[in-house]
């Protein structure tokens, strides 16, 4: 009886005008999509190639860092057609702030990102990735899939023509949700491994790593579940109505809610219940007390030269005294910054999973190397590389104040500048940030297929 | 009750959500051979009693059999002796008229027909040939009840159901559906129809059942009625009468 419904669902689904919609919308629009952010991220690739290239020509030797300071170049992510995520606004570039060579307390990294779309007004519509055709037409082609199975059948008539043969009715839910759930996701499926062949062959999507297939299938995975938990919850509210119109307008209040409200929502509530100050006012806070130690620094080396018992053994006490001051304070500014932001984050994250759309997206943009890991990444990687400059240069070149002027020491250190790499995300932390929200994907799907399931067992045929 | 009656309700109650008694201690029997036909207005309770022997709805109290199977208890089991034409047959728009068939010769246990098979019983129901592998969707309602009743047909069960079935058909139609059924008759099976054709069921009925307000107010066999107008029959049950003044009332 499975296999006869089964194959039905499927006659229907392939012989009617919504398959042939859905497939042509997925052959032209995934492929289009696969193309415009591939092309994109080629253009960020050369224009990180072209930067990498061309601080390695100019800072040869150390003192090119200290007159020109030390930047560090994020590469851009061949996955980002995937998900451009957080791409656009994580820093791509992090350079020296402040005079170098003073010492290490006052090197500091800041973070900029150089990157804009080629077209501006794409931002008043986000990006045609991945993640926007799964989230929002896959998404919608499953709720068009499903909400006439069970109403639309009862109120076509045939639902009654069917139970009044001995057919169990679980075989015919199993049966639909499976056939109809297949006939859904193979346009997709075609259309991605279409895409991935065809431009791979042309050789623009750029894996840069050997994960790269590993990273697509677990994003394919991803899609697939949401796909589905849009797909159940189709089913269910279909069993839930006796119209196929009332199940319609009912999802599409769902869909609107889960994709557009509860994530933005979440947000929101946690801004409110969990305020955190601005970037701006922390670096206003931190620019008053780097501007206070050194107001104070300052006056005593000054009261030193003053009292003529300078020496530039005393000068390098009181900048290390302060520095190691400065340092700490900032740190603990930056700590408490980044605690709260933290737990604001985290309470918005959470909040929003309550939508499956949330559980996609997030994880789409850490699959893609675009999201909050690898900005995490990126922030270590440099802090780290700051080290190594402060350790191999900045602390090797020290620079005196007399009453003549500055006069420089020439330090120990002479290679080349130190290059920065980033070191790819442990496959480790990628599956702990992401196996959450995969879990709630799949949690979600058993929940409304079961309430699907246990509703259709008891419906009203008539 | 008659042991020999394939399809049976014994005490048969619906009492819905909203408290309204649709069904009233129904009492009856259909025998193989046998065309019963149910009268009675819109809310009489026919299509409640066809929703209970199809167990689409269960029932507040009493019991029905299908070849002695209760249908309640067993509803599976019992569903394989059952066909079923709806007053309306909806099938599947985008499918031909074999395709519907098919799917519906596979739901009712047929899984070995060929193509000939198919064609040969949309034949006897009067199909045109070229309307065989025509979409179901550009078919008139006559034809679609000719494709419900070919649903039965291939089924092959030894009671059948029907809600109405003539209902919407023009005269012609409605003659072929019912020469369809006396066949059927002939053949040994046991229908079970609800009409509001008085005249219909006069031509076709072994048995005249006539319900009013969920109760089966009145039984005649075709011998009785050929004494009687059932036309002036139907009229004066359907009248005013309260239903306690009943004494037709036919106990099982």
């Amino acid at each position: 009886m499975f296999r006869t419904i089964f194959n039905k669902e499927i006659l229907e689904n392939i012989t009617s005008s919504r398959f042939l919609t859905v497939l042509i919308l997925c052959l032209i629009i995934i492929p289009l999509g696969v193309y415009v952010s591939t092309r994109d991220f080629q253009t960020r690739q050369q224009s990180y190639q072209e930067s990498v290239n061309l601080y390695e020509e100019s800072h040869k030797l150390p003192t090119d860092l200290l007159y020109r300071g030390a930047k560090a170049y994020r590469p851009p992510s061949p996955l980002s057609f995937l998900s451009l995520g957080l791409e656009i606004v994580m820093p791509n570039v992090a350079e020296t702030q402040g005079r170098p060579g003073e010492s290490q307390s006052v090197v500091e990294l800041k973070f900029n990102n150089s990157q804009s779309p080629d077209n501006i007004y794409e931002f008043f519509h986000g990006p045609l990735d991945l993640v926007f055709i799964v989230a929002v037409m896959m998404t919608f082609f499953a709720i068009a899939f499903s909400y006439g199975s069970i109403s639309g059948e009862k109120e076509q008539g045939t639902l009654k023509q069917i139970l009044c043969n001995a057919v169990p009715r679980n075989q015919i839910i199993l049966a639909k949700m499976a056939a109809n759930y297949v006939t859904l996701v193979t346009p997709f499926l075609i259309a991605v491994l279409l895409s991935l062949v065809i431009f791979q062959g042309k050789g623009l999507v750029l894996f840069g790593s050997d994960r790269a297939w590993l990273l697509m299938t677990l994003s394919i995975i991803f899609s697939l579940l949401l796909i589905g938990a849009f797909f159940n919850l189709g089913l269910l509210v279909s069993t839930l109505t006796r119209q196929a119109v009332s199940t319609i307008v009912i999802l599409l209040l769902a869909w609107v809610l889960l994709y557009g409200i509860l994530p933005r929502l979440s947000s929101v509530f946690a801004q409110l219940v969990y305020p955190v100050k601005s970037q701006q006012v922390l670096v206003s806070e931190k620019n008053q007390i780097r501007m206070e130690n050194e107001k104070e620094c300052e006056a005593r080396i000054d009261k030193l030269v003053d009292t003529g018992q300078s020496s530039l053994d005393k000068q390098k006490s009181i900048r290390a005294e302060f520095a190691e001051k400065i340092t700490g304070s900032l740190q603990k500014l930056d700590q408490e910054w980044e605690k709260r932001r933290e737990i604001q984050r985290s309470m918005a994250m959470n909040l929003a999973r309550l939508s499956p759309v949330s559980c996609f997206i997030r994880p789409m943009a850490e699959i893609s190397k675009t999201g909050w890991l690898e900005w995490q990444a990126f922030t270590k990687d440099v802090t780290r590389f700051q080290q190594v400059l402060n350790d191999k240069v900045f602390n090797q070149n020290v620079f005196e104040v007399t009453k003549g002027g500055i006069q420089s020491h020439e330090g120990k250190y002479s290679g080349p500048a130190p290059i920065f790499h980033l070191q790819p995300i442990p496959s480790e932390s990628l599956v702990k940030n992401i196996l959450p929200d995969f879990i709630l994907l799949v949690i979600y799907n058993l929940l409304f297929f079961s309430g699907a399931y246990v509703k259709f067992l008891r419906y009203d045929a008539r | 009750m008659d042991p020999k009656a394939i399809l049976k309700a014994i005490d048969l109650s619906k009492r819905y959500e909203d408290e309204v008694l649709a069904l009233d201690h129904l009492n009856l029997e259909v025998q193989s051979s046998e065309v019963y036909c149910l009268l009675g207005a819109n809310g009489a309770g026919k299509t409640t009693t066809i929703n209970l022997f199809l167990n689409f709805i269960p029932p507040t109290t009493g019991t029905c059999y299908i070849n002695g199977i209760d249908v309640t208890k067993d509803p599976l089991e019992a569903k394989k002796y059952v066909s079923f034409v709806s007053e309306n047959v909806m099938l599947y728009g985008n499918f031909t008229a074999r395709q519907n068939l098919d799917f519906f010769a596979k739901l009712g246990g047929k899984l070995n027909l060929t193509k000939e098979d198919y064609y040969r019983v949309m034949r006897r129901v009067s199909l045109q040939d070229k309307a065989f592998e025509q979409r179901v969707k550009t078919f008139s309602k006559g034809m679609r009840q000719k494709l419900g009743i070919s649903i039965a047909i291939i089924k092959d069960a030894p009671v059948i159901l029907l809600d109405e079935p003539t209902s919407g058909l023009d005269p012609k139609a409605a003659e072929e559906f019912l020469e369809i059924l006396a066949e059927l008759k002939s053949e040994g099976k046991a229908i079970f129809m609800s009409t509001h054709d008085i005249f219909r069921a006069k031509e076709i009925g072994d048995r005249v059942g006539i319900m009013k307000e969920g109760r089966l107010v009145m039984e005649r066999t075709r011998e009785e009625l050929l004494d009687e107008d059932l036309v002036k029959v139907y009229i004066n049950y359907m009248r005013s009468v309260p239903l306690t003044a009943q004494k037709e009332l036919v106990e099982p």
